[in-house]
């Protein structure tokens, strides 16, 4: 079973498919609302859009980690989440410094700032790596205890 | 509901579920989840099952 889906893959996917077209959705309503009735964004600028779409890719990623149902074969999986992980830490740095160095704020007038942005999707990139490779230690413990 | 019939089958046939589900070119977790009744497979995945356990879709699937 390399990069082939088997048909429990096929229909959990069709599922995640679906969930992350619900996030994404309710992401774009949710921000559409808080603009039209407060005047708040998730982050100024076009982060808030790249916000949306991050948030909702992650959460097909994690859900389709935590489901069994990621396509790639396990090498280039672990490739792929540790790259993930590690540009996490690298941005999670980046923004630390930001705040620290250049005394950034986290919110600029109705909205989070852009170094706050950073943090949030480091957060996320990380969490992504950690919830894989949680899930990988996981099934390869049932594996041996099969 | 559990399905010890396909876990005696095969063990009887002395495969871990990683061999199994290399045989019939599924994922692990996939035999994991039909053998503890999570889930149900299609008759295509039954029959492929039943060949690399030498048994029929009567002894493995039929519920009385």
């Amino acid at each position: 079973m390399e990069n082939n889906i088997d048909e429990r893959q096929h229909l959990i996917r069709g599922k995640i498919f679906k969930h992350t077209v619900f996030v994404f959705i309710g992401l774009l309503l949710l921000e559409s609302l808080l603009q039209n009735f407060f005047e708040i964004t998730f982050f100024e600028g076009m982060w808030s859009k790249l916000f949306i779409v991050l948030t909702a890719i992650i959460f097909m990623g994690a859900e389709m980690v935590l489901r069994d149902a990621f396509p790639l074969a396990e090498n280039r999986r672990i490739g792929l989440f540790s790259i993930l992980g590690l540009f996490g830490i690298i941005i999670l740095i980046i923004g630390i410094v930001e705040f620290v160095k250049y005394d950034e704020s986290f919110t600029m007038e109705n909205s989070l700032s852009q170094s706050a942005a950073l943090l949030v999707m480091s957060i996320m990139f990380i969490t992504s790596a950690v919830i894989f490779f949680v899930k990988y230690f996981k099934n390869k413990n049932e594996k041996e205890e099969d | 509901m559990k399905n010890y019939k396909m876990k005696i089958a095969r063990m009887e046939k002395k495969l871990s579920q990683e061999e199994l589900a290399k045989i019939i070119n599924v994922t692990r977790q996939t035999i994991g989840l039909i053998e503890s009744g999570e889930y149900n497979p299609t008759v295509n995945l039954c029959v492929a099952i039943c060949k690399a356990l030498d048994k029929t879709l009567n002894d493995l699937f039929w519920e009385v």
